[in-house]
C-alpha cells in the first residue's frame, strides 16, 4: 500500500511541474482538490506521514521541504504552500510554530551558515541576503547604461574642448593681425577651415553654439559619471532601504502567509542561484511575485537621488562668470595636438607641415624633450639662441619625422607597431624613403617595390616585438612528393618548419611576395640579415662567419600557416636529403672558419647559388659506379695483406681513407670503417702511424691549396701516397685503400663532405 | 667563449704541456751547459743540502752536454723533439680511441664533454689535429720524425 501512495504523490508533483506556467485558476483549484483528496484521508494513509518530510510529532500535515541547489525549488515551494493551506484550514498552531522555529529558522541558518537568536533575526538576514543578490544582478543594466553615457559624454567633452581651443587660438591670431597663414589653418571646426575664419564676428558665430553644447554635455556627463559611481558602490543605505521595503512587503500578509512567504523565499533563492531573470514562477504563488525589491529601476532611481558630485558648474541655463572662468581654465589645459608641448613647438616655431605635426603628436616623449630644451634655452640664453638651436638640431629631426609620416601615409600603414618601428629606426626609415623615391616612375611607386617596402617594415616590426616560436607541422613544399630520407631531419629546425608567430599582429597575406622581391633593390644583405635573425630566433646557431649574401642565396623567408619561416630555395632540399646532409652541414659549407664560404664559392664557379651548390654536391658525391670503376683501376696494382686489419671497433689504428672526409655523411660509421691496427703498422716500421698521419696532413693541405674539388679517385691517390711516403709498400697500401673503398660501398656513404685537415670540400 | 676559441685554447694547452714546456726545459739545460766552461761549472758554489745522487746526475749530464760538438747537439735536439712528438701522438691516439669506443682514457675540457670542440677538428682526430696545433702554436716547428 505504502508504495502505491508514494507513486501517486510523485505523479501529482510531476503534474504540478507540467502545469507550472500558464495555468488558469480553475486548473489550480482542481489540482489542489486532487491533492486534498489524496492527503485528507489521514487515518488511512498513515504510512505517508512516516516519510522523511513528515513531522515526528504525530501531526498529519508534512513539514516544509527545501530543494537545496535544485531546479525543482519552485515545485517544493508549491508543495509547501499546499501543506500550509491544509494546516491553516485545521488551525494547526503547533504545526505552525514548529515550521517557523524548527524548520524555517534552521533552514535559513543552514543556507546562510550562521546561527540566529530568534526567527526575526533569521528572517531579516534572509531578506538582506536576498536583496544583496538582487542588487548584484539588477545593477548590471543601469551600470552599463551610465558607463556608456559618461564615456560618450567625456569623449564629446574632449572633442568640443579641442574645437573651442582651436577657435580660441584663432581668436588670438585675429587679434594680433595674423589673419592669413594660420598655424592650424588646415584644421576644421564644424566644417569650416580655421584659415577661413577671418574676423571675430564669424568666430563668435562658431563659438557660441559650440560653447553652449559643451556646457550642456558637460553637465549631463557630470551627472552620469556620479550616477555610475553610485551604482558601482550603492552602500549600506541602499541595503537598509531594500530591507525596509522587503519587510513592508512581508508585513502586508497575515501570519500564515508570512510563514508561507518565508518557505517560498528560501526555495526561490535556490531557484535564482541556478537561473537568470526573468525567473520562472508558479501562478499559485502569485502573491509573492513582487517580492524582489532591488530592481533595476529602484537601483537607478536610488543612484540618481543619492549620487555625489553635487551640481556641475555648467548646470545653469545661462552663462555665468564662473562658467566662463572654468572653461578658460579647461582650455588652458587642453591641447590642439596631443600635448601642450607639441602645441608650443608648432606655434613657436611655426610648424605648418601637417606630417611634421602628426609626427609630433605621435612621438610625445621626443617632443616633450624638445620642448624642455627649448624652454630652458629661452630662459637662459634668449629667444635668438632657442631659434638657432631649433634650426640646427631639432628641425632636422622634425622634418625627418614628417617624411616618415609621409611614407606611412603613402604605404597606408595602419599597424601601431610598424609605425613605432619606423619612428624608432630612423636610419632604416631614411633608407626606405630613399628606396621609395628611387623606385618611382612618373611619381608613382611600382607595385612590386611597394609590396617589398611594406613587407620589409612588417618583418622588421615583428622581429622587434613579441612573438612565439612554433612549427607548421607540415612537410616542406619541395618534399611533398619525394625524399624518404626526410626522417633523418627530425632535429633540423628548418626542415621541420619552425617559425615565428607574431603576438600583436598577423602576418600579412602577401608576405611571400617578399621572397621574389629581393632582386628589386639587390637587397641580398637585407634578406640574409633577416634570414639569420629568424634562424637565430627559432634556435639555430648560425656561425658568424657565414656571409649574409650566402644565406640569402640558399634560403628565403616566407609565410606559412600564419608563421614566418625560413625555408630552402627550390632545389636545395632534395639534393641535401639525397646526400643525407642537414642544415648544420650546409652551414659548414658556408662557414669561412670551416674552410667554406669564399673558398667554396671560388671552387664552384665564383658564386654561391642553389644551382652551383647542388651541382657541386653531385660532383663530390659517391656512388657504386664511381667506387667500382676506381677499384677496378687499382686492383691490378694491389696486394691484399689483411692480417691485423678489420673494422675500427675491433682493430683500432689507422683509417686508410681519412674519416674526416665523410664527417657530415649520415651513412658513414667510423667504428665500422676499414682500419689497420697499430701492431700491423709497427711491423712495417715502428712509429709509422705518426708519419702516415703527417703525410696525410701535408698532402691534403697541398691539394687544398690548388682549389680543386676532392673526388674519390683523388682521395685514393693521396691516401696511397701518404702510406708509401711513410714506408708502406705501394701494393699493400693500394690493397688497404681498395678495402676501404669497398667498405664505403657497403656502408652506403654518399658524399665527401670535407678535405681532411682543410675544411669543407 | 666560442667553440673556435675553445678549440684554440685546447690546442695551446696540449702543445704547451706535451711539447713546448718540456722541450724548452731541455734547451735551457743544454744551452746552459754550452755557455760555461767545465772549470767555471765546478767552481760554482754547491748547495750542501742538495741530494748527492741528484748532483751526480746533473754533473754527468753537464759533462755529456759539454762533450757534444754542434752536429751532435743538433741531432740530440731533434731526437728529444721526436720523442716528445711521438709521446704526444701516442697519448692523443689513445685518447682518440677512448673517445670513440668509450673504453679507454678520455678528455674533458672545462669540466665538460669534449664533443663540441672535437667536432671542430679539421683532421677529425686528436692525433691528426696535433699536426695543425703545433704548426699554429708551437715555438719549435713542425712534427719531428
Amino acid at each position: 500500500m505504502k508504495n502505491i501512495y508514494k507513486k501517486l504523490l510523485l505523479i501529482l508533483l510531476l503534474q504540478f511541474t507540467l502545469n507550472m506556467f500558464g495555468q488558469e485558476d480553475g486548473d489550480v483549484e482542481q489540482q489542489v482538490e486532487q491533492d486534498e483528496f489524496i492527503t485528507v484521508a489521514n487515518g488511512d494513509f498513515g504510512d505517508i506521514l512516516t516519510s522523511t518530510n513528515v513531522s515526528s510529532c504525530g501531526c498529519e500535515v508534512p513539514d516544509f521541504t527545501f530543494a537545496w541547489g535544485s531546479s525543482s525549488a519552485l515545485n517544493m515551494a508549491f508543495a509547501n504552500d499546499q501543506f500550509l493551506k491544509r494546516a491553516k484550514e485545521r488551525a494547526l498552531n503547533t504545526w505552525y510554530d514548529r515550521q517557523k522555529n524548527e524548520i524555517v529558522k534552521p533552514a535559513i541558518e543552514s543556507k546562510l551558515g550562521k546561527q540566529f537568536a530568534n526567527f526575526e533575526e533569521a528572517k531579516n538576514a534572509l531578506f538582506e541576503f536576498s536583496e544583496l543578490k538582487n542588487t548584484e544582478v539588477n545593477s548590471i543594466s543601469p551600470k552599463s547604461k551610465y558607463a556608456t553615457l559618461r564615456s560618450s559624454g567625456f569623449g564629446k567633452q574632449r572633442s568640443d574642448l579641442k574645437k573651442l581651443k582651436l577657435l580660441k587660438h584663432r581668436e588670438n591670431e585675429i587679434l594680433i593681425g595674423r589673419i592669413n597663414n594660420s598655424s592650424y589653418g588646415d584644421r576644421k571646426v564644424d566644417g569650416t577651415y580655421l584659415k577661413d575664419i577671418k574676423d571675430l564676428a564669424t568666430l563668435r558665430n562658431k563659438w557660441t553654439p559650440l560653447a553652449n553644447e559643451f556646457a550642456k554635455n558637460t553637465a549631463s556627463t557630470h551627472a552620469s559619471n556620479y550616477i555610475y559611481q553610485k551604482i558601482s558602490s550603492l552602500g549600506q543605505g541602499f541595503t537598509s532601504e531594500t530591507l525596509r521595503l522587503k519587510n513592508n512587503f512581508y508585513n502586508k500578509f497575515d501570519h500564515w502567509d508570512k510563514l508561507n512567504f518565508m518557505q517560498f523565499l528560501i526555495n526561490y533563492e535556490e531557484l535564482k542561484k541556478l537561473s537568470r531573470p526573468p525567473y520562472a514562477f508558479n501562478p499559485v504563488l502569485a502573491k509573492f511575485i513582487n517580492s524582489d525589491m532591488a530592481t533595476s529601476s529602484l537601483i537607478e532611481d536610488y543612484a540618481i537621488k543619492n549620487r555625489g558630485g553635487g551640481n556641475s558648474i555648467f548646470d545653469s541655463n545661462h552663462w555665468t562668470t564662473l562658467m566662463k572662468d572654468t572653461l578658460d581654465d579647461l582650455l588652458d589645459n587642453t591641447s590642439i595636438g596631443t600635448s601642450l608641448e607639441a602645441d608650443f613647438m608648432t606655434v613657436y616655431f611655426n610648424v605648418l607641415d601637417v606630417n611634421q605635426r602628426i609626427w609630433m603628436d605621435e612621438n610625445q616623449n621626443k617632443v616633450k624633450g624638445m620642448h624642455a630644451v627649448t624652454f630652458a634655452h629661452i630662459m637662459s640664453r634668449g629667444q635668438a639662441f632657442a631659434y638657432f638651436f631649433y634650426n640646427e638640431y631639432l628641425k632636422p629631426d622634425i622634418e625627418l619625422g614628417g617624411r616618415i609620416v609621409g611614407l606611412i601615409d603613402e604605404l597606408k600603414i595602419y599597424d601601431y607597431h610598424q609605425k613605432q618601428w619606423l619612428y624608432k629606426n630612423t636610419t632604416e626609415a631614411t633608407n626606405l624613403i630613399q628606396f621609395v623615391n628611387d623606385n618611382k616612375v612618373g611619381g608613382n611607386l611600382s607595385a612590386e617595390a611597394k609590396v617589398f617596402v611594406k613587407q620589409t617594415i612588417a618583418l622588421e616590426s615583428i622581429l622587434s616585438n613579441q612573438f612565439e616560436i612554433k612549427k607548421t607541422g607540415k612537410i616542406p613544399s619541395e618534399l611533398s612528393s619525394c625524399c624518404p630520407d626526410y626522417v633523418y631531419s627530425e632535429n633540423d629546425l628548418i626542415i621541420q618548419e619552425y617559425g615565428i608567430e607574431p603576438i600583436q599582429a598577423a602576418v600579412d597575406g602577401v608576405f611571400n611576395v617578399l621572397v621574389s622581391s629581393a632582386s628589386v633593390i639587390g637587397s641580398e644583405e637585407w634578406m640574409g640579415r633577416n634570414i639569420r635573425r629568424v634562424m637565430t630566433q627559432i634556435g639555430l646557431t648560425v656561425p658568424v662567419d657565414i656571409d649574409n649574401k650566402y644565406l640569402a642565396a640558399l634560403y628565403k623567408i616566407r609565410k606559412r600557416d600564419g608563421l614566418i619561416i625560413v625555408e630552402y630555395r627550390t632545389g636545395m632540399l632534395k639534393s641535401m636529403l639525397d646526400f643525407g646532409l642537414s642544415t648544420f652541414d650546409i652551414f659548414a659549407f658556408l662557414s669561412l672558419s670551416k674552410g667554406g664560404g669564399p673558398v667554396l664559392a671560388a671552387k664552384i664557379g665564383g658564386r654561391i647559388t642553389v644551382t652551383n651548390i647542388t651541382a657541386h654536391l653531385r660532383k663530390i658525391s659517391i656512388d657504386n659506379t664511381k667506387i667500382t670503376n676506381l677499384v677496378n683501376s687499382l686492383k691490378n696494382k694491389a696486394k691484399f695483406d689483411l692480417l691485423g686489419t678489420g673494422e675500427f671497433k675491433n682493430v683500432r689504428g689507422h683509417h686508410p681513407l681519412a674519416k674526416s672526409a665523410f664527417r657530415s655523411d649520415k651513412f658513414y660509421d667510423l667504428k665500422k670503417a676499414f682500419s689497420i691496427s697499430i701492431k700491423r703498422l709497427d711491423e712495417i716500421k715502428v712509429g709509422i702511424h705518426a708519419k702516415i698521419t703527417g703525410q696525410q696532413n701535408s698532402l691534403y693541405s697541398a691539394f687544398s691549396k690548388k682549389g680543386e674539388v676532392l673526388t674519390l679517385d683523388k682521395m685514393a691517390k693521396i691516401e696511397i701516397q701518404a702510406m708509401v711516403n711513410a714506408g708502406v709498400p705501394k701494393d699493400i697500401a693500394t690493397g688497404w685503400v681498395i678495402k676501404s673503398l669497398e667498405d664505403l660501398k657497403i656502408q652506403g656513404v654518399k658524399i665527401i663532405t670535407h678535405i681532411p685537415w682543410n675544411g669543407v670540400n | 667563449m666560442s667553440v673556435k676559441e675553445n678549440y684554440n685554447k685546447l690546442g695551446k694547452i696540449l702543445v704547451k704541456k706535451l711539447r713546448d714546456e718540456n722541450y724548452s726545459n731541455y734547451i735551457e739545460n743544454i744551452n746552459n751547459a754550452k755557455s760555461i766552461t767545465r772549470e767555471e761549472y765546478y767552481k760554482t758554489p754547491r748547495n750542501p743540502n742538495y741530494d748527492k745522487e741528484f748532483q751526480k746526475i746533473e754533473d754527468e749530464r753537464f759533462d755529456f752536454f759539454c762533450s757534444l760538438n754542434d752536429k751532435q747537439k743538433e741531432q740530440l735536439d731533434k731526437l728529444i723533439l721526436k720523442m716528445l712528438d711521438e709521446v704526444a701522438f701516442n697519448i692523443l691516439r689513445e685518447i682518440e680511441e677512448g673517445h670513440i669506443m668509450e673504453d679507454s682514457i678520455s678528455l674533458t675540457y672545462n669540466g665538460k664533454n669534449i664533443d663540441e670542440v672535437y667536432n671542430e677538428f679539421l683532421s677529425g682526430t686528436f692525433f691528426g689535429e696535433y699536426f695543425l696545433w703545433i704548426e699554429s702554436f708551437s715555438k719549435y716547428g713542425k712534427f719531428q720524425y
